[in-house]
Order: C-alpha cells, then sequence, then structure tokens
C-alpha cells in the first residue's frame, strides 16, 4: 500500500524521534570527548581570560603610544619663546572679582582708569643678546563693567577704600643716555677746549671784579688759550 | 543526584554541576545537532553554543520533568543549527507541483535500526534533512517548518516529498545489496 504522507500518523512520528534521541554515538564513529568540548564551552562561559589577554594587549598598545608621545609632551612643556610669557591680568584698584552677580548693582563704583600693566616679551633666540625689554601698557577699563563678566558665578565687590583721585603717570619711557666717548670731547682743532677755558677765565674775572683782586692772563697766547695759567697780582 | 538538584546547583553557580550537567546530555545533543549540520565540527560547535545559552538562560526555565527538559534542550540546540542554515541559505527549493508525483512506501523508515536510520538521514540534502528532521521526527507542522525556514509552506512539503521518495530509494539500494551479499 502506498501512501503520499508518511507521517499523518502521530506514532510513527514517535518512533522516529525516541530511535534518534536515544542514540548517542555512531557504531563506526568515536564518541565525543567530553573534556575537550567542556574546555572549549568553559571559555566560552569565561570570558576572564580572553579580557586578561585583551588587557594585555591594550597596556602594550598604551605604552608604545605613550613612547611616541612623550618626547612631544615634554618639548612642548618647555617655554615657546615666541610666546608672551607672563601676560598679567589688568587689576582695577577700586575692584576685585569674586562673583558675577553683583556685577550690575555696584556698576557705579567702577570708574575709568588708566591702569600700568607690565608685560614681559621675550624674544626667542635673538642673534645678538638683547636684554628682556620692559613694556608698559595702558589698559583702560570699560565703562561698562559687564563686559569684565568671565563666569557667571563671578561677582565684583569693592575695594573698601581706595582713592582714585590723584592722577596716575601716564607713561614711562626710559630714553636711553647716550654714551659719548673722551676722545670725541677732543676735537683735532682743540675748539672745545678753548670754549672751556673761555668760560672759565669768564669765571675769574668775574670773581676778581667782585673780590678785587688783579689778575693778568699771561703773555703767550698758549697761556691765553688754554686757561690753566693765571697770574694773580696783589695791589697791595 | 536527580536532575532537578543538578539545575538547582548550576543555578547557584556551580561549575561541578554544570560539567555533570553536560556530561549526561552531550553526547545525545551532539547526535541531533549532526542531523541538521552534516560536519562533526559544526554540530560540536552548535552544540556548545546551545549548552552556553542554556547556561545563561537557566534562571527562566522551570524544571517540570526530565522529558521537558530534554525537549527544552532539544528546541535551543535546533535553534542553533537553524541559524547557521540560514545564515548559509543552504535550503533547496523545489515546486510543489513536482513533488506531488512522489509517494511512499508505509513503514520503510519504521524497520530500520536507530544508527542505520541516522546515516540515511545524513545523506540527505541539506534541504531535504532539515524538512524531514523538523516534520517527521520533531513533530512540527508545515506551518511552523515555513515560518522557522523562512520559506513558503508548500516549499516545505514538496521538500519533505523529496526527502522520502530519496530516503526509499537509499532503502531499496540498501536491501539490494544486502540480498547481493546474502546470495554470494
Amino acid at each position: 500500500m502506498k501512501t503520499i504522507m508518511q507521517n499523518n500518523n502521530p506514532n510513527n512520528q514517535h518512533i522516529l524521534q525516541h530511535k534518534l534521541d536515544e542514540l548517542d554515538h555512531l557504531p563506526c564513529e568515536e564518541a565525543i570527548s567530553f573534556d575537550a568540548s567542556w574546555q572549549k564551552l568553559e571559555l566560552r562561559m569565561n570570558p576572564v581570560r580572553r579580557r586578561r589577554r585583551n588587557y594585555l594587549y591594550w597596556i602594550a598598545a598604551a605604552c608604545l603610544v605613550a613612547g611616541f608621545l612623550l618626547p612631544w609632551a615634554l618639548n612642548k612643556q618647555k617655554p615657546n619663546l615666541n610666546e608672551v610669557v607672563s601676560n598679567r591680568l589688568p587689576i582695577t584698584p577700586a575692584t576685585s572679582i569674586k562673583s558675577n552677580n553683583l556685577v550690575d548693582s555696584n556698576a557705579n563704583n567702577s570708574r575709568q582708569a588708566p591702569m600700568l600693566v607690565n608685560t614681559v616679551k621675550i624674544t626667542e633666540k635673538p642673534p645678538f643678546k638683547a636684554p628682556a625689554v620692559l613694556e608698559k601698557q595702558i589698559v583702560v577699563i570699560p565703562e561698562n563693567p559687564v563686559a569684565l563678566k568671565q563666569s557667571p558665578e563671578q561677582e565684583i565687590i569693592p575695594a573698601p577704600v581706595v582713592d582714585i583721585s590723584a592722577p596716575v603717570t601716564a607713561i614711562v619711557v626710559k630714553k636711553p643716555l647716550g654714551v659719548v666717548h673722551l676722545n670725541d670731547l677732543n676735537n683735532a682743532d682743540g675748539s672745545q677746549l678753548e670754549k672751556t677755558a673761555g668760560n672759565e677765565n669768564k669765571r675769574i674775572l668775574r670773581f676778581i671784579k667782585r673780590t678785587g683782586v688783579e689778575t693778568s692772563l699771561g703773555d703767550s697766547p698758549d697761556e691765553r688759550t688754554s686757561g690753566n695759567h693765571i697770574l694773580l697780582k696783589n695791589i697791595n | 543526584m536527580t536532575t532537578e538538584q543538578l539545575i538547582r546547583e548550576i543555578r547557584a553557580g556551580s561549575v561541578a554541576a554544570q560539567q555533570c550537567f553536560f556530561r549526561l546530555y552531550s553526547a545525545r545533543l551532539l547526535m541531533l545537532c549532526r542531523r541538521y549540520v552534516k560536519s562533526r565540527e559544526d554540530a560540536e560547535e552548535r552544540m556548545l553554543d546551545g549548552f552556553f545559552k542554556f547556561f545563561k538562560t537557566i534562571d527562566s526555565f522551570e524544571f517540570i520533568s526530565d522529558a521537558a527538559l530534554f525537549a527544552w534542550l532539544k528546541q535551543i540546540m535546533i535553534h542553533e543549527c537553524l541559524c547557521q542554515l540560514r545564515k548559509k541559505n543552504s535550503f533547496q527549493l523545489v515546486s510543489e507541483s513536482e513533488a506531488m508525483d512522489i509517494t511512499i512506501e508505509e513503514d520503510a523508515l519504521n524497520n530500520l535500526s536507530a544508527a542505520a536510520l541516522f546515516s540515511l538521514i545524513v545523506q540527505l540534502p541539506v534541504g531535504y534533512r532539515t524538512v524531514f528532521n523538523l516534520y517527521a521526527v520533531e513533530g512540527l507542522t508545515h506551518k511552523e517548518i515555513a515560518g522557522a525556514l523562512g520559506i513558503s509552506e508548500g516549499s516545505s512539503k514538496s521538500q519533505l516529498w523529496k526527502a522520502r521518495a530519496l530516503l526509499q530509494k537509499m532503502i531499496h539500494a540498501n536491501e539490494n545489496d544486502h540480498a547481493k551479499q546474502q546470495s554470494k
């Protein structure tokens, strides 16, 4: 007898299922090795070992990156002479910044006053050894102190006693004095010496007139011009 | 130690209980996986995946009986095997009209031993084998098979009929060989 669907009978399906479920190994094949399979399963269930391995790889990679970046970071920490080393913030005598909430209420307390701020500018390795230049800048505090807001937590508290009425010197510029060599004073024609000698004679004549001492200059032109030898004749 | 106690120990986190449980069921479940996945290595991988999932989701499992536990384990293993087959897209589809002509003798498979039946099923092409396993052995309907494999119901039927025809041919061939050997 032939049928199209053999497994319409549920008993047939149960027989097949029971047969195959009870089969734990094929006679021609070797059975499963439990220990090897269990080790594989244990590795999947405890990925700690894998994580440790990964952790070591990450540490090695981090060391490598640090090895590359450390010299660069150290170079960056050295002062860059092109940049301004210190640029002090302007400090108003009337106010000190503490919190921002009182800015508007204390707006009238702060006045516009020029302030001196020192900034040191160092140039990087000039071709010749130049001293550090001290520059003085004028900082004008804006009329609207709200502009001083730096962070929302800051407020401006006025200093207790400050006299701003006295004028503050605006600019102090040190003008370097010219250096004149001694040789420059002694010209070849001796004109400078003549001038000094003439002035000296005039002073002596004025002194004689006042005191009544008779004097005479030397006869030789050298004595006259040099002014070094003055003959004094006592009239009395 | 009963299976229920073993499950309780596994829930408590005992590795020894897990190992004992694995020893108890791994051989049979490996054979189950091999019915779906032909290669032994692949079947072992699927079995390990199945055990891994079982141990992870054991808190949601409520022990009723040994049969229920084995059915639960089988379901997990079959799911793992089908996932791999679906990934490989290895189902052979035959149209329903071609399969309608195939007929099969009743009780042809029931007379075979378990090992012989297993070796015949493993020789089937993957599409036939999967549908045959799901329908004739596990007892799923064509609708359920179609949903599980992502194929139409008609395709599932045709795959089953083709599988039966092929099995019948193989059984006849084996019988003829056996008869020839006996006559010699």
